[in-house]
Order: C-alpha cells, then sequence, then structure tokens
C-alpha cells in the first residue's frame, strides 16, 4: 500500500457526515480526511430540528462522536466555507483564503431553502428553516409580545416540521399550501387528508390550495399574505418551507456538469464529470433526479465509501420506502406511492378510520404492487414495503394485503374495553373478572399456573381467549409485559421472524441478522433461524452460513452424549426393519464397539460414536439400505405403528403402510421443535397415537386423526380433530395442520402447549384446517409440497461431497490423533465412566 | 524444556466463520492440551472479525466438546456456549457469563499470513503441568 491520499468533504450536513463514519468503519489508512464545514457547530440531525424547541438541546442532535473522529486523524474544521474549488491544481481555496489540496474531493454541501418570488418576501420576520442558526433567528424573533400567530408557507415535509417549530414556541401556526393537499408529493389525496384532519386536531391550521400572492407588511415587519382570491391569513412571523434546491454553485463554478434543474450529475459510483471529485445527498442529481430526503443520502455515502475503500456498491435508489413522523403523526411511503406513474385502471387495497385518524393504501397494478401509504399506524409496514415490486400469485410471496393493511391493532380483534370487575368470565366455574386479577396481582403470569390458580377455562374452554386477553391487559398494566422477543439479537417473536424471513426471501443468516436482528446473535436465535429457514426448505443445512447457526447436534448430524461423543439412529419408517437391516446395524455396532438400545419410537439407538467415526459409520448405514433418522434436528422424528390388518386379528386399517406412508411424507421436516407420531390399526391404539403429537387411530371405514398431544413431563392426551377420513384426506388435513403450526408455534413450543395458547381452540384450529377461513390452505399446501420435493437424506448429501465432511476431524492439526473418553463395561456393553474426565 | 511460545496451528481458512475448531497444542504436561478456537466473523459495523481461543474441555462436563458450541454475543461480550449444559463463557476472558461457575482458560490468538498460531504462557503451561 503506497502513502495515504489526501480526502477532501466540503460540508459537515448529515450525509457529509454518514458517509465520513462509513469511509473509517472500512478505511484502511489509505485515506486521510479534512472535513470542510460551513457552519460553527459540527454536524447535527436536520430532520429534528424542531424538537430544539420541544426540549432537546443541541447536543441531543449533534451527530457522530467528534473524540472518535479526531481519534481516527478526521481533520474537522467548521466556520469554513468554500470559496471555489481548482480541479486542475485539486485544491479548494476557503472564503478565508486556506487552501486544501486534494486526491478526492467530495462535494456534500446539501441544499439551500428555496424563496419564492413573491413580492414583501423581504419584510423583516421572514424566514428559511434550514439551519440551527435560522431556528434561533425564529425564535428570537417570536420572542416578542406582538408576535401571536405565524405562517408557513409550503405544506410539505419541511413546511410541517416547520409548523411543529413554531407551534412549539407557543405562536397560532398556519400552514398554507398552494397544492390541493399537504405532502402533495408523497401523499394521495385520502391520505393527505386524514393528515390534515390530524394536524388541525393538533391545534395548526392549514389551507391548502393556497397560491400566496403577496406578503403585506407594516411598512417594516410582516403583518400576514394575500391569495389570488384576495384571502388573507395574519402573522407576525413567517417561514418558507416551499422546497429546495440544491447547494450546486461550487460545481458549477468548477464546470462540473449539472442536471436540468440543478444538482450535480453522478453516476451510480456517485462521481461526477471529474472522477477525481464526488457529489453526495441533496447536492448531487442521480438519473436526473435531486433526493431531498435523507435514506437516499445515506445510501449515495455508503456507496461512495465503499467505492474509495476499493468495493463495489452501486447506487440503486428506487422506491425507498420513508418513515417519518411529523406533528406526532405516523407517516410512511413506499414504491410509487402516489400513482404517479402507474395506468388509471390501477387497484386500491385500503383501509380508513376516520376516527383513529388511520389511512392505509396499497396499490395494485397488473397483479404486481407498485406502491402505498400509510397514515397514522405503520405496523407491519415493513413487510408492505418489502413486497413492491413482487407478482402477489408469486408462490412465495402469496399474501393476504388485506391482511397486510389492515392495521394490528383492528386485526387483533376485540380491543382493549374492560368489562366491570365482577363480570363472570368463566361462567362454567363461576369465576370473575375480579378473581382472575387477584390471581394476577399474587405473581401468576403464566396462562397455564392461572387456569390451574382459578378453575376459569377448565370447563368448556371457551373463555380461554377471554383469559388470554386478561392476563395481557394486567401485565401490560403492572408493566410486565410479555416481552415476545426472541433473544437480546432479535425483537421479534418467532412467528414474526417466520414471516419475514418468507416475505422477504431471506437464505441466509447474515441476511436475517443484518435486516431483523444486532449483535452477533446467540445460541437461542441461531437455532431458530436456522429451523425457520430449514422449514422454507432452504437446501442443505449447512450450505453457505447456515454451518454456523445449526446446534451442535445438527452440525455433526447426530446427537451429542454427555461425554462428547455421539448417538447414531437410522429412519425406520414405521418400525418396519428387514432381518438384513437388523444385522446390518449390529455388524456397525460391534465393529465400532457402539452401545445399542431399542428407542420409544421403534427404532435403533447406536451409541459411543465419535465425531471422526460418524462419516464412516454413516456409510456403513447407507449401503445397507437405510437413512437419517433426523433424531438430531428439531424436526419429524417418527411414526410408530402397531401390525394393523397386516397380522393382528383386531386390526381393521393396514397401519404399517400408512404409518410407512405418513413418515417417508414428512421426513426431514424442521419445526418449532420435534415432531412424534403414530399409527394406530384400531381401537385398541397399541401404537399411543394419543399421546402423539399428531396421530391416526382407524376406523372401520377410515381414519380418526387426532392432534397436539403430548407424553413427556407434562402429558396431554391428543384432541380428535376430524373423524372417518380417507387415507389422502387425512394427508392433506396434515400436510395443513403441520405447516400452521411450523409459522405460528413459538420457538421450542411443541404442538400440544402451542394448541392451549391457541386462541379460539379446537374451532379455531378446525377451522383453518379443514373449513380454510383464513385462505391459506392452498399456501400451507404448496409450502409442504416444496418441502417434500426438496427432501435429500442428509448423510446422502454429506457423504456424497467431500467438501462437507471437513468438520468431521476431532483436531484440526492432527487429523489421526483422537481424545480418549473413559469407558467402562455394564450388562456387556460399553457406556461413559460415571465421572470421567477425557484426555 | 524449550516451548515456543506462539505455535502455529492451522490456516485461517480452516475455520469457517462464527464456528470452532479443537486444535492439540503442546504443553507443559506429558499430553497435549486441547484448545478450542473460534473465529468470529464481522458484523456489520458494529463487530470486527475477532479469533479467540478457549479450553475445549468443558470445565463442567469435563467432555473435549466447548470447539463445538454455538457463539454469539451478550451485549458486546462474544461468548461461546457450551454443548453439553448450555452455559456461556466469555470468549475474551473465559469466564461463565451464567454466574459463579468455574472458568475456561482463554489463550492469546494472532494471525501470521495466513496461518493462525496460539500463545501458551508459562504461568499456564506450569499450571497445567501442575494440574
Amino acid at each position: 500500500m503506497g502513502l495515504p491520499q489526501r480526502l477532501v468533504v466540503v460540508g459537515n450536513g448529515m450525509v457529509g457526515q454518514r458517509f465520513v463514519e462509513e469511509l473509517l468503519a472500512r478505511n484502511d489508512g489509505q485515506w486521510t480526511v479534512t472535513i470542510l464545514g460551513a457552519e460553527a457547530v459540527p454536524a447535527y440531525d436536520r430532520v429534528a430540528l424542531s424538537s430544539l424547541f420541544d426540549g432537546a438541546t443541541l447536543d441531543d442532535l449533534t451527530l457522530g462522536d467528534p473524540v472518535a473522529m479526531q481519534g481516527a486523524g478526521v481533520d474537522l474544521q467548521l466556520n469554513c466555507a468554500v470559496e471555489c474549488i481548482d480541479r486542475e491544481a485539486r485544491q479548494v481555496v476557503t472564503a478565508d483564503g486556506r487552501q486544501f489540496a486534494y486526491d478526492h474531493l467530495v462535494i456534500a454541501t446539501g441544499s439551500d431553502p428555496f424563496v419564492p418570488p413573491i413580492p414583501g418576501a423581504q419584510a423583516a420576520g421572514c424566514f428559511v428553516y434550514r439551519t440551527v442558526d435560522d431556528l434561533e433567528s425564529i425564535r428570537q424573533w417570536s420572542l416578542a409580545d406582538e408576535v401571536t400567530a405565524g405562517i408557513v408557507i409550503g405544506g410539505g415535509l419541511l413546511g410541517l416540521e416547520a409548523a411543529n417549530a413554531l407551534r412549539n414556541l407557543g405562536v397560532q401556526t398556519h400552514v398554507v399550501e398552494m397544492a390541493d393537499r399537504l405532502m402533495p408529493q408523497q401523499l394521495d389525496a385520502p391520505g393527505a387528508a386524514m393528515l390534515q384532519r390530524t394536524v388541525e386536531e393538533l391545534g395548526v391550521q392549514t389551507h391548502v390550495g393556497f397560491a400566496t400572492t403577496c406578503i403585506e407588511n407594516d411598512g417594516e415587519q410582516v403583518t400576514g399574505i394575500v391569495d389570488a382570491n384576495g384571502a388573507t391569513i395574519s402573522g407576525q412571523v413567517l417561514v418558507f418551507s416551499a422546497g429546495i434546491r440544491p447547494r450546486d454553485h461550487l460545481g458549477e463554478a468548477a464546470g462540473l456538469e449539472l442536471g436540468p434543474r440543478g444538482g450535480i450529475v453522478i453516476d451510480d459510483r456517485c462521481a461526477t464529470t471529474d472522477s477525481a471529485v464526488s457529489a453526495i445527498g441533496e447536492v448531487a442529481c442521480h438519473n436526473a433526479t435531486v433526493h431531498g430526503l435523507v435514506a437516499p443520502g445515506y445510501a449515495m455515502a455508503r456507496t461512495l465509501a465503499a467505492e474509495l475503500t476499493g468495493s463495489e456498491q452501486p447506487l440503486t435508489l428506487s422506491q425507498t420506502p420513508t418513515k417519518l413522523k411529523l406533528l406526532g403523526v405516523d407517516v410512511g411511503t413506499f414504491g410509487d406511492s402516489t400513482d404517479r406513474n402507474q395506468p388509471a385502471d390501477i387497484d386500491h387495497v385500503s383501509f380508513v378510520d376516520p376516527v383513529q385518524g388511520i389511512y392505509r393504501r396499497v396499490s395494485v397494478a397488473d397483479g404486481l404492487v407498485t406502491g402505498g401509504v400509510c397514515v397514522g399506524d405503520l405496523t407491519k409496514f415493513d413487510m408492505l414495503a418489502s413486497i413492491v415490486g413482487q407478482r402477489l400469485d408469486d408462490i412465495t410471496v402469496t399474501v393476504d394485503l388485506g391482511q397486510l393493511v389492515v392495521p394490528d391493532s383492528v386485526a387483533a380483534g376485540s380491543g382493549d374495553f374492560e368489562l366491570p370487575d365482577d363480570a363472570l368470565l368463566c361462567s362454567c366455574n363461576n369465576v370473575t373478572r375480579a378473581d382472575v386479577k387477584s390471581a394476577i396481582a399474587r405473581g401468576v403470569h403464566e396462562l397455564g399456573p392461572l387456569v390451574a390458580c382459578t378453575s376459569a377455562g377448565t370447563g368448556c374452554g371457551g373463555c380461554k381467549p377471554d383469559l388470554q386477553a386478561l392476563l395481557k391487559l394486567e401485565l401490560d398494566r403492572l408493566g410486565v409485559a410479555a416481552d415476545p422477543s426472541l433473544c437480546e439479537h432479535f425483537s421479534f417473536s418467532r412467528q414474526e421472524l417466520f414471516d419475514l424471513v418468507r416475505f422477504h426471501r431471506h437464505r441466509t443468516w447474515n441476511d436475517v441478522l443484518a435486516t431483523h436482528g444486532s449483535g452477533r446473535g446467540c445460541d437461542i436465535c441461531r437455532p431458530a433461524i436456522a429451523s425457520i429457514l430449514a422449514s422454507l426448505a432452504n437446501g442443505y443445512v449447512l450450505d453457505g452460513d447456515q454451518g454456523s447457526i445449526q446446534d451442535t447436534n445438527d452440525h455433526s448430524l447426530a446427537n451429542m452424549q454427555r461425554n462428547g461423543t455421539y448417538s447414531v439412529v437410522p429412519r425406520v419408517p414405521g418400525g418396519e426393519i428387514t432381518p438384513a437391516q437388523l444385522i446390518a446395524l449390529g455388524q456397525i455396532a460391534e465393529d465400532f464397539n457402539l452401545y445399542t438400545k431399542i428407542t420409544g419410537g421403534q427404532r435403533i439407538d447406536l451409541f459411543g460414536a465419535q465425531l471422526h467415526e460418524l462419516p464412516l459409520i454413516w456409510q456403513r448405514v447407507l449401503d445397507a439400505g437405510m437413512e437419517s433418522g433426523h433424531a438430531y434436528g428439531k424436526a419429524l422424528r417418527t411414526v410408530k405403528s402397531c401390525v394393523g390388518t397386516t397380522w393382528c386379528r383386531y386390526g381393521v386399517q393396514d397401519a404399517v403402510s400408512m404409518a410407512i406412508r405418513v413418515e417417508k411424507r414428512y421426513r426431514g421436516l424442521r419445526s418449532p421443535h420435534k415432531l412424534k407420531s403414530a399409527v394406530s390399526g384400531c381401537t385398541r391404539e397399541c401404537a399411543e397415537a394419543q399421546s402423539k403429537d399428531f396421530g391416526l387411530i382407524a376406523t372401520e371405514t377410515g381414519w380418526n386423526l387426532y392432534v397436539c398431544g403430548n407424553g413427556g413431563r407434562t402429558p396431554r392426551h391428543a384432541d380428535l380433530f376430524a373423524t372417518d377420513l380417507t387415507d389422502d384426506q387425512a394427508i392433506q388435513y396434515l400436510d395443513r395442520f403441520l405447516m400452521f403450526y411450523i409459522r405460528t408455534a413459538e420457538r421450542l413450543q411443541r404442538t400440544a402447549p402451542w394448541f392451549e395458547e391457541l386462541d379460539g381452540g379446537l374451532d379455531y384450529l378446525r377451522s383453518v384446517v379443514v373449513d380454510d377461513a383464513l385462505g391459506i390452505a392452498a399456501e400451507l399446501e404448496a409450502d409442504m409440497a416444496r418441502h417434500i420435493d426438496s427432501y435429500q437424506c442428509e448423510w446422502e448429501a454429506t457423504l456424497n461431497k467431500p467438501d462437507r465432511l471437513a468438520h468431521f476431524v476431532e483436531f484440526v492439526n492432527a487429523p489421526d490423533d483422537h481424545s480418549t473418553p473413559v469407558w467402562i463395561t455394564q450388562r456387556d456393553q460399553r457406556v461413559p465412566s460415571p465421572a470421567a474426565v477425557a484426555t | 524444556m524449550s516451548l515456543k511460545p506462539w505455535q502455529s496451528v492451522c490456516n485461517v481458512d480452516q475455520l469457517e466463520p462464527d464456528r470452532g475448531v479443537a486444535v492439540l497444542v503442546a504443553g507443559g504436561a506429558k499430553k497435549p492440551l486441547m484448545v478450542a478456537l473460534f473465529r468470529l466473523a464481522s458484523a456489520g459495523r458494529e463487530y470486527a472479525e475477532e479469533w479467540l481461543a478457549v479450553d475445549h474441555v468443558d470445565p463442567i462436563a469435563f467432555a473435549p466438546v466447548m470447539a463445538r458450541g454455538l457463539v454469539g454475543s451478550v451485549g458486546s461480550t462474544p461468548v461461546v456456549a457450551s454443548p453439553v449444559n448450555k452455559r456461556r463463557y466469555d470468549l475474551r476472558t473465559g469466564l461463565a457469563v451464567d454466574g459463579d461457575l468455574p472458568a475456561l482458560r482463554s489463550w492469546p490468538v494472532r494471525i501470521v499470513g495466513s496461518r493462525v498460531e496460539i500463545c501458551c504462557s508459562a504461568y499456564a503451561l506450569t499450571e497445567d503441568a501442575l494440574a
């Protein structure tokens, strides 16, 4: 690497500052940075300027860390306006005559407020709204007693910000806008109307379609404005926010090409017509457009920082979603929000609630989402913004737009209205809301224990949703709101993350972490994301960066035991195994000295394999015609069966064939927790299907389907879900049921507790799976079909590619050395020593 | 005894980002030390790539498994979770994150060209020899 090159940045606004931070994060000593800022203070958050009148200080708004910048060798010159650029000599000259030589120059001078040519605009009391100094001037002026009303000319983004500033100063505020609505660049008419309504409720008077023709004064000071129709508004302070103009005079004087309406022309790498000069932010003109929002400016900052440090990240600025808070009102726009470039017959999916001031609209043209607007409620905004440009009938983005457009507060249903304390909550057991509240106050904060100690919900169960809602309400009130966050790195529930991964079509951990998370992740979120990616048929589970998020067992495709060795479990579908396979397994166990045990799921578990032995053992298992049993994954484990009509005198259906069909259909299916199943050939239920996540019990005419049972620590009898199904019907319901569970359950939540927490219980589950009440049945089946089509035995996939075997080595620098666990012999088999230290 | 303080153990590209490997390092005792070596990926603007090494043997389960644990962060502290009992250890210091529990020893790591080197200080080696 040669000597460091000199980088000079003209302008220390939000974009200039962000650029320097982005550069420092990548700079490897190849640049020394000098910043020339015209203002007296370092970069601050211009977007939040009005908060200075609402308690914030300039320190609160200051961007970046001046000390860290100094530490990184950045030379920040304030009060240092640049006079001209000498491209030939590669230097800039400041107003006070200093010269700064550059190897590369970045122009980030931003923009000037546009003052429309209206007679009287020079009167005292007229201001622009751009800098801290502007705000201070407005404040000083407005302190005078005679200043009681103020006028903002321009009802766009900045105008509303300026109105907020005046309002915070205690001045009766008017906003006038020439167009027929507020924020004409971003909002459609209904959205603007909703915003206008809310803004007026806050005490700001708005006047749209008001073309100011004259600014009146008393000879010195402003007194009001007049429009083309002669209407007048009086005010003693006036702020222009009628748009911005790029501050491109330096570039113009230096002979750089300008855009049709100003702005220094840049390409996708932020280069101007001089390759040694770049421009970013509001001073730049990209694709004939000058962008007046901060997000595109930040995108340019990132692109240029990458460009100058040797990587490429070409600029893409189309459809940057924008979220704003104007006078406390949330406003979001995405895509072509005003339908400007769309055909006339465009479809709108919208939700309007004038009472709460909510308006949400999505546009669809030719089956393609083109853009939309949200006012007053930004729930699910990111999801809406992410489907712009996607085809609605695309199998991977099939969404119910209606569901996305309706705000969460409405979609959640009943709302939070309160019934009196003596109202009955559970009529079966005569439990009042007061009884439940007092239990919650005593510290019972989970649904299960709450049911147990109040008896509410133990009768017909119809009150469970009310019970859950009351619990949530009370917990919120007590400030111990159940936090649905997965862990400290993701503030989403598993269900939300599943939806996000599905909508955004994420394929890598880094993508998910960078887009939705923070930090380095952990042993909770990594496997949870791994499971979600795998459930969405993401290919071999250790490919790409997925290897780094798989739990130990999934990573080694075997189950780690207490002494660090592994167990091996081949799949035995339905528990049916040939004598030859039994002999082969026995031979393998003898050859590798493995402890052998029959499992509860009608399989054979081989214990005591060391990491480096796993590929050798599995090759032998595959050679015997068997495959991975996925015992190491949160996935379908086993489908037990009895012998059914094949042998049994009582059997009424072929349980073994059905069990094999079910097991082979869902093998390898990753889910929130393990899945167990069983098929019984008659009502004697020898396969114990009612203690499984899903089970089938034969009837004379078909199958009874049971769901959400469990053995283990908290046994639960499965519920009878549907009766007398044909084979194919049973499979169809199972496809839907399993995918619905996978989508909506929390991390490590078995089907039984998932069911317990399901609002509406069995009836609701039936309505989703059988009656398709949510309209997602086809989607669920398609997701399952994709899983089935992409299934591969993970051990076969591993052994077929030698590079996938690299991590089955115990010590990378000594492949032939192995640790030696301490074994003892018990009942003729090798087991770990009870108090063993490996050496 | 002439032990080199810095021992070259493997190539940089033998480690997947955010995953560990076990290596054998000559120690003061007769048997080599089992060391778990981790390569933490850079993440966004927050985190740079980091190479860290701790004992490979879990101090509670006494099984040689730490290199096979999942890595992550608690606040800004890089951690590894034991695959046997999920207890988490600060990868920089080896101390347990979840309370007053036995700790792992941590070992300095450096990258020299394309090779990874681990340092076994005399103190640590003595301690190992005495153990």
